[in-house]
């Protein structure tokens, strides 16, 4: 039942070690390091405690034993607790990682942010997208999505170049066509674009 | 019943009706293929175009497409991890790690394979003991509905494999997130904070494509190099060996009779549906096996028991359906709304009143069952060119096909922002290795607990009910056996490795 013995520690060590720098042995990640496991598992507590407060203001029944806040209760109740035993399991592993000093430890956060820099970047994209959903419509931002982000990822060469464009025009205004003209279904037209 | 059958097949050997489901098939396969396509809006998306058919042949193409959907489900299963479909969850489990060991051939022919037999086993239950069973799912209480899901919440914990804790608290936070917008019951508001976005709830497909394609997509974005050299997701030769394929899923007879069955179970109790059986039929196969160790790895074992478990479920579904008109799944309830549509009532007077309706489907489902197998073994090499497709393409194509699929449900853009930051929590709870396969269980067992324990205790306050009914007792049994006995493997399994250290 218990996790991962003292692999944070070591993994931590390793990231302490290489200064970041050496990727093939870095990226100790979330779930190998008991300090951010902690930290994360004391941040949901705080979360949970304060949804649990909030569902004590929700009515009573008098229709019925339970009112409406006393399911999600228990669920953040039973949730809380197994918080709490995460994190005394973390803190084990916690400690050790303590010694590495504050100035490692940003150290190994930037190199994990560092690496993941493709991760967000992609992320954020994604959200842009959806935000311009609205506005632009599904046609025009999916085809500025699609091809932004396989040129971004892909080999900068004309052939895939192209090979992106086609693609992203298939399912961006060939879709919207496919859906609007034989499922009758609408993807947003886009806000600006609107009489 | 031998006469029923003559009628039945007679109505469904039909040109027209046999060209509309395999169109049905195909466009089933498809959907299901696409993270993002569920099942159930492949079969909503299908209802207007039959329409203008005749009853039979609406309802056969529907039937088609459903059986279809639950095979399409395991291609993106095995070859992206991504569920097509929640049916597919446990085939990620194995058929994945298979395809990614350089099998993505073998991973879906055993699949393909495991859900034909799992469809024609379930078929010829559903034929024979229809009575029997739906008598069974329908004596079933809000007291056992609750012992039931209690059950399940347990199997979790027999899934994540590391930490139970872990397991429990994603299993929670879906049955949380689950609460977020009206309540069941009284229709109060609950954690929306007045924000549009959450007052209608999290819908399940925005929580699905989040979770799963969401933050796997993420996840293969990780490593520059390889998404730069725009390797392919899986790699390895392909290699396609029907007969193998066959002989690798017949050669595990026990495992697809006791998958298929558990799908017919869970598929006849109204509300459980593919999504458990996947989950439980894998389950009980891992604990039934020698190597319970093995499961997870890319065995055949695991990707037979889930697949046959799903695919079970159609037939099982429509038990409660012919026999008293309740839908087994929200696919039986779109198959009740298109009988509707053509004035057919549905309810226990279904069997006496169109015998050659209810006959045809039983054919419908054989029969779909082989083209399923036809089409599916004959088209997998264009199923497998997916392999080909590099990560640049793959990644921000299937990315807005899973805004289409969210936004496809409602027509509503805040869900798809859901989308968004539901992916984002799914790539972070990953990150923490939190397994997310009992988050998703959790928002779909969430409603049915918090509704039946409500209702148990609305009918009668008294709490002692759930111990003193025999199936909710027995359900309860089966959750702390469950529990012991998983206590008691981990216990072995950490005692070895110390001694073994």
């Amino acid at each position: 039942m218990s996790d991962s013995g003292d692999s944070g520690a070591r993994a931590s060590e390793a990231g302490a070690r290489d200064g970041g720098n050496g990727r093939e042995n870095a990226s100790p990640g979330a779930k190998d390091s008991g300090l951010l496991q902690f930290l994360l598992n004391l941040a949901m507590l705080v979360v949970f405690a304060a949804l649990f407060v909030a569902a004590g203001a929700l009515p009573d029944s008098r229709w019925e034993p339970l009112g409406s806040g006393t399911f999600p209760r228990g669920v953040l109740a039973f949730l809380m607790l197994l918080n709490l035993i995460s994190m005394a399991q973390a803190a084990r592993q916690a400690l050790p990682e303590l010694r590495i000093g504050f100035s490692r430890m940003v150290e190994i956060a930037l190199t994990t942010v560092s690496e993941a820099r493709l991760v967000i970047a992609v992320f954020l994209t994604f959200g842009l997208y959806l935000l311009a959903l609205g506005p632009l419509g599904f046609g025009i931002s999916t085809f500025i999505f699609a091809s932004a982000v396989q040129i971004f990822l892909g080999p900068k060469t004309v052939k895939s170049i192209v090979v992106a464009l086609i693609l992203a025009a298939a399912v961006s205004f060939g879709l919207q066509y496919v859906f609007a003209s034989v499922l009758n279904v609408f993807l947003p037209r886009g806000t600006l674009f609107q009489v | 019943m031998f006469e029923g059958f003559g009628v039945g097949l007679g109505e469904i050997l039909q040109i027209g009706t046999l060209i509309t489901m395999a169109v049905g098939i195909v466009l089933g396969i498809i959907a299901g293929s696409i993270p993002g396509f569920t099942i159930t809006m492949a079969i909503v998306l299908t209802l207007p175009l039959t329409f203008h058919m005749p009853p039979i042949q609406g309802i056969a193409t529907m039937l088609a497409v459903y059986i279809g959907g639950l095979t399409g489900g395991m291609i993106s299963a095995a070859l992206l991890g991504i569920p097509g479909t929640p049916s597919s969850v446990a085939t990620t489990f194995d058929a994945y790690p298979m395809s990614r060991n350089g099998e993505p051939g073998r991973a879906m022919g055993i699949g393909i394979f495991a859900s034909f037999f799992g469809t024609i086993l379930s078929t010829i239950v559903l034929v024979l003991a229809a009575p029997q069973l739906a008598l069974v799912a329908v004596r079933l209480g809000p007291w056992e509905y609750f012992s039931l899901i209690v059950f399940a919440m347990t199997i979790i914990a027999s899934l994540v494999g590391s930490s139970m804790i872990r397991g429990l608290t994603a299993g929670l936070i879906g049955m949380f997130l689950a609460t977020i917008g009206s309540d069941p019951i009284m229709g109060v508001q609950r954690f929306s904070f007045d924000l549009r976005m959450l007052s209608a709830g999290l819908p399940f497909l925005a929580v699905l494509i989040g979770v799963f394609a969401v933050s796997q997509l993420l996840t293969e974005v990780e490593d520059l190099r390889k998404v730069r050299q725009g390797g392919a997701l899986i790699s390895g030769k392909i290699v396609f060996q029907p007969l193998r394929f066959m002989m690798e899923a017949v050669r595990r007879p026990v495992n697809l009779l006791r998958s298929s069955l558990i799908g017919v179970f869970i598929g006849a109790v109204p509300g459980a549906g593919g999504s458990i059986a996947n989950l439980l039929a894998y389950d009980q196969a891992r604990r039934a096996s020698k190597t319970p160790e093995k499961f997870g790895t890319g065995i055949p074992e695991g990707v037979v028991a889930s697949e046959s478990g799903n695919s079970a479920t159609a037939s099982g579904g429509l038990i409660p359906l012919i026999a008293l008109g309740i839908p087994g799944s929200a696919v039986d309830a779109v198959l009740i709304a298109a009988l509707m549509v053509h004035g057919i009532s549905v309810g226990p007077r279904l069997v006496l009143d169109n015998p050659d309706l209810v006959y045809a489907m039983f054919v419908a489902m054989f029969i779909g069952a082989f083209m399923m197998l036809v089409i599916a073994m004959s088209t997998m090499r264009y199923f497998l060119m997916v392999t080909d497709i590099p990560k640049h393409i793959i990644v921000p194509l299937v990315l807005v096909f899973c805004v289409v699929g969210v936004f496809a449900l409602n027509n509503r853009l805040t869900d798809v922002y859901l989308l968004f930051f539901v992916g984002g929590l799914g790539y972070l709870l990953r990150k923490m290795d939190y397994p997310l396969a009992p988050l998703v269980l959790g928002v779909i067992l969430g409603p049915i607990a918090e509704t039946n324990l409500r209702r148990a205790l609305m009918t009668d306050a008294d709490w002692t009910l759930f111990l003193t009914r025999p199936i909710s007792l027995g359900f309860l049994v089966l959750a702390v056996v469950s529990v012991v006995v998983f206590l008691r493997h981990r216990y072995r399994y950490a005692a070895a490795e110390t001694s073994g250290s």
